[in-house]
C-alpha cells in the first residue's frame, strides 16, 4: 500500500466502463480524488454521475477499467469489496435509514456488528456524532419521526460512525423539502472543513461554489468537464458545460 | 344559489344511497336467518326420525360413556375409558402433530424462501423446484407418498439403520434416546412450569429497570438466568429429597414382565385405577439361583418387558433413580423399547405437512423480502455489513411485516390440513371424533366438537399471530 503524503490518490478510477445491457451509462471515465479534497460531481439527469460514484463502492458493478480505493484495487475479491466499504461511507437520495430501528440503533448497527466495537462505546461515538449534526435529542426516535432533514443529518452520522476515510454524497438533498437542504448543507459544509475526502453528486451550486475543490460535469455517461469552481462557473470550456450552466443558473 | 337547490332534492328512496346500504343489509339478514333457520329444522326434524344411539336431539351424554377402543399413539388411555378423555387424546395429537409442524414448516419455508432470493444459481433453482413441486400437488398424494413411498420403504426392525447412536430408523418409526423425568423427578415439571414464569418476571423487571435507567438493552439475559437458577434449585431439591415411596412393590408375570407400582392400597396386588406405576425406575431381575439375569428400567407407565432372557426371572431390585433419566432404546422382539419413538402415521403425517406448508411459507417469506426497499440493501452493504447481516438485521425484520399476515393464514391450514391424518391412521381429533361417531351415532354432535375445536385453534393463533405483528410493525409519526 501507498504511503499517506498530503496529496496521495485516495481513489483513482482509471477508465471505467460500464453497460446495463446495451446502454453505455459510463464511457471511459477516469477521475483521481486527493485526500482532503473535495469532488462535486454536476450533470442533467440520466448522465451517469450516481452510477460512476455507486460502482467506488461497488453499488455498481463496473465491466472494464481500475478503481483503487485507499490503496486497496477494487476487484471480485469479497474481502478487497468489503474493506473499500469500511472506509466509505455513504449518503443517499431517499436517506435508507433503516425504519424499524431507533436513531441510535440505525447508526451503532454496523459499529457493533462489523468494527466489532463495544456497545457503550459504539452509543458513546453515536451520540456524539449526533452532537455534530445537531439532533442529539432525536436518539431514540424511529426515523419514521423525523423530518426529511433531520432522517438525512442522522443518514450522514451513520456513515460517520464507521469513521471513513471517504464520503459518497448521492444527490444528499434531492428528496428535501427546500426549507430542510440548508440543515443538511450546513452539515456537509462542516464536515468539509473537518478536512473529509468528499464525492459529492448534486444540484446545489450554491455548494459546488463555496465547498468544492474541483468540480466535474459528466454528460451522456462521459466526463466533459474537470475544473476549479472558478474556471467552473467564470470561463467553462465545452458547449455543454455552458448550456447546462446556463439552464441551471437561469 | 345551485348548491342549495342540489341539496334539497331528495332522490326517490331507491336510488338513494343511505337507503340503499340499509336495505341491503336488511335483505342479507333476512337470506341469512331464513336459511339458518332451515337448516335447523331439516337437522332437528331428521334427528327425531332417525332415532340415533345418542338419544335424539343433541344431546351430550355420549361423551361420559366407555369408548371400548384403544388408540395407538399419545398420552396413555385405556379402552374403559370415556369418549371425552378419548377425544382429549385426539386434540392432544393433533397438537402434537401441529405445533411441531408449524415450527419445522416455519424454518423450512424461511430457508427456501431466502434460497429464492439468493443469486446462487444451483440453491435458487434447487428452491424453485421444491416450490414448485410440493404447492402444485395434492397433500392427500404426498401425505400417501411419504408413508407408502418413504417411510415403508426404510429397512425393517431386524437391520434398522443406526443414526450415530442416537437411535434408530426403520419402517416401523424412528427411534430416539430421549430424556424423561423419572419417579423422583416428578415435580420437575412444576419446577420448569415455575422457572418459566420467575423468568418472564424477572426480565419484564429488569427491562424496566434498564428503562429507568436509560441504558438500552432487553432483560432476556436475566430472564434465563433466573429460569436456569429454578430449575437447578428444583432438579437439587428433587435430587436430595425425594427418594422411593415407601410401599413401592412389584408384580412379575411369566418371569420376563411385570410392573413396577406404589401400592396404595396395600394389597400386594397392581390395580390398574389404584395403584401407581413407577416411571423410569432402573431394575435388575434376578433368577431362582440369585444369578443377575437382564437389567434395565420401567418404562413411563411403571411397566417392564423383556425378550429372550436365559432364565425366568423370579425377583426384581430396583434402585432410587436420578430425578432425569436417559432413555435409549433396545431391540426387543420385532421392535424396540425405551426413548421416544415416532411412529410411521406421526412422521409421515408431519413430513407431508411440513413439506407443502413449507412450499407456501418460501413464497410469502420471498414476497416479503422482494418487497423491501432496494435501498435498504445498499445502505446495509455500503455500511459494511455482510449479505447475512443485512439479511438477519435489516431485510428480514421488514419484511415480516409483508409476511405475517399471510403467514397466519398458513400456520392456520397446516393446522386443519392435519385432519387428514385420518388417510394413514394416526389418531388425531378428527380421527378419533370419526371412531366415536361411528360408534354412538352423535353425527351432529362429533361435527359440531370437531369445528368448535379446529375454530378455537385458530382464534387462538390469530390472537397471537396479531399480536405480533402489532410489536413488529413500524414506528411512524
Amino acid at each position: 500500500m501507498a504511503g499517506h503524503a498530503e496529496d496521495f490518490d485516495i481513489i483513482i478510477a482509471k477508465n471505467v466502463n460500464k453497460w446495463y445491457g446495451e446502454f453505455h451509462a459510463l464511457k471511459n471515465v477516469s477521475l483521481d480524488v486527493k485526500r482532503r479534497e473535495v469532488v462535486v460531481v454536476i450533470g442533467p439527469s440520466g448522465s451517469g454521475k450516481s452510477t460512476f460514484i455507486r460502482t467506488i463502492n461497488r453499488l455498481e458493478e463496473h465491466q472494464s477499467g481500475e478503481i483503487v480505493v485507499d490503496g486497496i484495487p477494487l476487484t471480485h475479491d469479497v474481502r478487497n469489496i468489503e474493506a473499500i466499504r469500511m472506509e466509505t461511507g455513504m449518503v443517499f437520495q431517499q436517506f435508507n435509514l433503516f425504519p424499524h430501528l431507533t436513531v441510535i440503533q440505525n447508526i451503532t448497527l454496523a459499529p457493533i456488528n462489523v468494527r466489532k466495537m463495544k456497545k457503550r462505546e459504539a452509543e458513546e461515538r453515536a451520540m456524539q456524532l449526533l452532537e455534530r449534526v445537531g439532533i442529539p435529542e432525536q436518539a431514540q426516535k424511529y426515523p419514521g419521526q423525523l423530518s426529511g432533514g433531520q432522517q438525512q443529518r442522522v443518514a450522514i452520522a451513520r456513515a460517520l460512525a464507521m469513521q471513513p476515510k471517504i464520503m459518497l454524497f448521492d444527490e444528499p438533498t434531492s428528496a428535501l423539502d427546500p426549507e430542510m437542504i440548508r440543515e443538511v448543507l450546513e452539515v456537509m459544509e462542516e464536515l468539509a472543513e473537518s478536512g473529509m475526502t468528499m464525492v459529492v453528486v448534486t444540484h446545489e451550486m450554491g455548494f459546488a461554489r463555496g465547498v468544492a475543490d474541483r468540480i466535474v460535469f459528466m454528460d451522456a455517461g462521459e466526463i466533459v468537464e474537470i475544473g476549479t469552481p472558478e474556471h467552473f462557473f467564470t470561463t467553462p470550456q465545452h458547449d455543454r458545460t455552458k448550456l447546462f450552466l446556463e439552464q441551471i443558473l437561469k | 344559489m345551485t348548491s342549495s337547490t342540489l341539496a334539497h332534492t331528495r332522490p326517490p328512496f331507491y336510488r338513494d344511497t343511505r337507503t340503499i346500504a340499509i336495505l341491503l343489509q336488511v335483505l342479507f339478514l333476512i337470506v341469512v336467518l331464513v336459511s339458518g333457520w332451515f337448516l335447523y329444522n331439516n337437522m332437528v326434524t331428521r334427528m327425531a326420525a332417525g332415532n340415533t344411539a345418542a338419544g335424539g336431539a343433541l344431546s351430550w351424554s355420549f361423551l361420559s360413556q366407555t369408548a371400548g377402543f384403544g388408540i395407538s399413539e399419545g398420552p396413555t388411555f385405556r379402552p374403559e375409558e370415556s369418549y371425552s378423555r378419548a377425544y382429549l387424546i385426539g386434540v392432544i395429537n393433533t397438537l402434537r402433530v401441529g405445533i411441531v409442524g408449524v415450527i419445522l414448516a416455519t424454518i423450512l419455508g424461511l430457508f427456501a424462501g431466502i434460497a429464492r432470493v439468493s443469486n446462487n444459481w444451483l440453491l435458487n433453482k434447487l428452491a424453485s423446484i421444491y416450490i414448485e413441486i410440493f404447492r402444485s400437488t395434492p397433500l392427500l398424494v404426498q401425505l400417501l407418498f411419504w408413508y407408502v413411498g418413504v417411510i415403508a420403504a426404510l429397512p425393517t426392525v431386524q437391520d434398522a439403520a443406526d443414526l450415530a447412536g442416537i437411535g434408530y430408523l426403520t419402517n416401523r418409526g424412528m427411534y430416539l434416546t430421549w430424556i424423561y423425568p423419572s419417579e423422583t423427578g416428578r415435580a420437575l415439571t412444576w419446577w420448569l412450569l415455575g422457572g418459566v414464569l420467575v423468568g418472564l418476571l424477572v426480565s419484564w423487571l429488569r427491562r424496566r429497570q434498564l428503562e429507568r435507567t436509560g441504558v438500552p438493552g432487553s432483560g432476556a439475559l436475566a430472564g434465563a438466568a433466573a429460569f436456569v437458577v429454578v430449575v437447578g434449585v428444583g432438579y437439587a431439591v428433587a435430587m436430595f429429597t425425594t427418594a422411593m415411596p415407601a410401599t413401592t412393590n412389584y408384580e412379575l408375570r411369566r418371569g420376563d414382565r411385570g410392573v413396577l407400582f406404589e401400592d396404595l392400597n396395600g394389597n400386594n396386588a397392581f390395580d390398574l385405577n389404584v395403584d401407581r406405576g413407577l416411571a423410569h425406575v432402573p431394575i435388575t431381575l434376578f433368577d431362582a439361583d440369585g444369578q443377575v439375569i437382564a437389567t434395565g428400567a420401567t418404562d413411563g407407565d411403571g411397566a417392564f418387558r423383556f425378550v429372550d432372557l436365559p432364565a425366568a426371572a423370579t425377583r426384581i431390585e430396583w434402585r432410587t433413580p436420578a430425578p432425569l433419566a436417559i432413555s435409549e432404546p433396545q431391540r426387543q422382539g420385532f421392535n424396540f423399547a425405551g426413548g421416544i419413538s415416532l411412529t410411521p402415521e406421526f412422521t409421515a403425517l408431519l413430513l407431508a405437512l411440513v413439506a407443502y406448508t413449507g412450499a407456501f411459507i418460501a413464497e410469502i417469506v420471498r414476497a416479503g423480502i422482494n418487497a423491501v426497499n432496494k435501498g435498504q440493501w445498499e445502505a446495509s452493504r455500503a455500511l459494511g455489513l455482510s449479505t447475512g447481516d443485512t439479511l438477519r438485521m435489516v431485510v428480514l425484520p421488514q419484511a415480516l411485516r409483508v409476511i405475517i399476515p399471510p403467514l397466519t393464514s398458513q400456520y392456520l391450514n397446516l393446522v386443519k390440513n392435519s385432519s387428514l391424518a385420518i388417510a394413514v391412521g394416526y389418531p388425531d381429533l378428527f380421527n378419533i371424533s370419526r371412531t366415536i361417531v361411528n360408534q354412538t351415532g352423535a353425527e351432529v354432535q362429533g361435527i359440531l366438537l370437531v369445528m368448535a375445536t379446529y375454530l378455537s385453534f385458530s382464534l387462538i393463533t390469530s390472537l397471537f399471530m396479531n399480536w405480533y405483528n402489532k410489536r413488529v410493525a413500524l414506528v411512524e409519526r
